[in-house]
């Protein structure tokens, strides 16, 4: 079972409204939204749970057994398509996914009973990485003062690691993974590192071997630690 | 939305007659509720254990006889349970290492409703909406100095049970899968048979019976985790406090009287006869001496009863059972849960 826990970022507060007025609008049964929430959270631990849970909701279009009315298709066929379409891009980082679902369902539920609100709603992000755009230009929706996400302390700190979070996100890296990186900057023992074809960043401590280190040199780091959306935190030079 | 079934016929009534579309015979019969109101008594309560009571752990095999599945209510890929060839389907518990687990709770129901059903006992759990239609002596008991039979042994409100039960767990890793037929909800408010004509109360308790197979749904049921025939659980129940009388039940229940041996049905499916369980007792841990019991990590041999001083204690507390088991209701739930008088699954819409 996943005991991560993430704050929503603005953006994802607008994907988690998405996908909640998408389904309040075509009134699919919040349940059925709730049961793919479910089977996220059973197997957010597994590496590959992004895309465990679109194959999920797609074999849950095809297999009949599970219909129990006419309509249970018809809910079924837009919950895959509207997750993919909001979700897709997040497929490597479930805690997110999981807590933008989980929202979801509830506004939906939210919307559902309280009328769904006129205006526009918030459209998927877009795949050149991007903010999530609106569907006819216009303001995104006021989110409820209860549901507007804290300010994240982690984008305030200031930032010895520097990163390219665009494309950070692009790569996958594993803890223990062997990269190449090329050193940019040595200021007293802090050195700074940039993985090689990316633009990731990473200023940390090298007491012992900042001396015998030249700026522009090639050297191979091991990751030692990863964010919680996959961006490398620590690495140690080999 | 529900598709709409046939409505269920009268219990005992045969199939609808020749010319009509042959409905099967609804595979359930009602047990009247005794004549007399249950005899209301203090519990033995917990407080110590009553050096003239009965207290001690039974150790019991569940083997499967038809396919049996508890749903958890949670969905996952076929591939997430080990069961290749199936795109999504209907789980079962598990413990932690992949065995099938059969909850403590829903073995404790299956018991405790055929021990209400042999013995002069109330209902334990009543749906608000036919609470009218109940009679009011077989309204659930509130006044915890007062228990009916059942109640005394399993609990009411407010009330721990004198008998606790574990979850039983598969000997084996792996789970079978199974079609579950389209099975419609239970309509009492559609069919008569299941009030008196007189008061319109309710008439009594409702038992599926026994079947030879569990029907499968194929291509049109709900893709369900099942645990196959002749798949083998292990569960132990706790006692303390009880009468021989009381101890005697819980093993007739087990179906240990070979007089009236029966079968357990627990889980779903069982209009299409899923969930028949065989018990078999291996053996009572039962303390004579409850100081030295309890000074010592693991129980003295002397304290262990197997074999045919196991079968010699069983008889014994089935014999001071006699008249405190309802002897008609008892021949009418042994009918009914037999493991020889087995019957087909009906077929067609249910």
């Amino acid at each position: 079972m996943l005991s991560d826990t993430v704050d929503l970022s603005p953006q994802s507060w607008d994907l988690a409204h998405g996908i909640a007025l998408t389904l309040a609008k075509e009134r699919v049964d919040v349940d059925e939204l709730s049961k793919c929430v479910a089977y996220l959270r059973s197997v957010a631990h597994h590496p590959d749970a992004g895309s465990r849970f679109f194959r999920f909701t797609g074999e849950l279009v095809r297999e009949t057994g599970l219909h129990r009315s006419n309509e249970t298709p018809r809910y079924y066929r837009l919950i895959d398509q509207t997750c993919k379409k909001y979700l897709q891009s997040l497929q490597d980082r479930p805690a997110e996914m999981l807590q933008i679902l989980g929202w979801a369902a509830r506004l939906a539920r939210y919307y559902k009973d309280g009328g769904v609100p006129i205006g526009e709603i918030p459209s998927p992000p877009d795949p050149n990485g991007g903010r999530p755009t609106h569907s006819r230009g216009g303001e995104a929706k006021p989110q409820p003062e209860a549901l507007r996400p804290k300010e994240q302390p982690e984008q305030k700190q200031a930032q010895p690691q520097v990163e390219n979070a665009a494309a950070s996100t692009k790569a996958r890296f594993k803890i223990g993974q062997h990269l190449k990186a090329s050193i940019t900057n040595i200021k007293g023992n802090e050195v700074t590192f940039q993985i090689v074809n990316t633009n990731i960043k990473l200023t940390q401590k090298e007491p012992k071997r900042a001396g015998s280190l030249t700026v522009g040199q090639e050297v191979e780091v091991e990751v030692l630690d990863l964010r919680e959306d996959g961006r490398v935190r620590r690495v140690r030079l080999l | 939305m529900t598709p709409q079934g046939p409505r269920p016929l009268p219990a005992g009534n045969p199939a609808r007659g020749r010319g009509e579309l042959a409905v099967a015979r609804k595979p359930y019969e009602l047990i009247p509720f005794p004549q007399q109101p249950p005899k209301l008594e203090h519990p033995a309560g917990h407080a110590k254990f009553h050096p003239d009571k009965l207290h001690g752990t039974l150790f019991l095999t569940l083997t499967v006889q038809t396919a049996l599945h508890i749903s958890t209510g949670h969905l996952a890929l076929g591939s997430d349970v080990g069961v290749n060839g199936i795109r999504v389907l209907k789980t079962m518990t598990t413990t932690p290492d992949g065995r099938l687990k059969i909850q403590g709770s829903s073995l404790k129901g299956a018991i405790r409703a055929m021990y209400e059903a042999i013995t002069n006992s109330t209902l334990a759990v009543i749906t608000s909406r036919y609470k009218d239609r109940i009679p009011p002596e077989r309204q659930p008991c509130r006044q915890k100095e007062r228990l009916c039979p059942a109640s005394r042994v399993f609990g009411a409100l407010n009330w721990q049970g004198l008998v606790e039960f574990r979850d039983a767990i598969a000997t084996g890793t792996g789970s079978g899968v199974g079609s579950l037929p389209p099975l419609y909800r239970p309509r009492p408010d559609q069919c008569k048979a299941y009030f008196k004509k007189e008061n319109g109360k309710v008439i009594g308790r409702k038992f599926y019976y026994t079947h030879k197979k569990a029907l499968q749904g194929h291509q049109k049921g709900t893709p369900t985790q099942q645990a196959a025939q002749n798949t083998v659980f292990k569960t132990q129940i706790h006692f303390k406090n009880l009468t021989p009388a009381e101890l005697g039940t819980l093993f007739t229940v087990l179906g240990q009287d070979p007089n009236h041996p029966m079968l357990l049905k627990v889980g779903g499916g069982k209009p299409v006869g899923l969930g028949s369980l065989q018990v078999t007792l291996d053996k009572i841990e039962q303390p004579r001496n409850l100081k030295e019991r309890y000074s010592r990590y693991d129980p003295p041999e002397a304290d262990t009863l197997e074999g045919g001083r196991l079968q010699a204690f069983v008889q014994e507390q089935i014999r001071a059972a006699q008249g405190y088991i309802l002897p008609e209701q008892l021949k009418r739930l042994a009918a009914i849960l037999s493991p020889t008088a087995l019957r087909e699954p009906p077929t067609g819409v249910y």
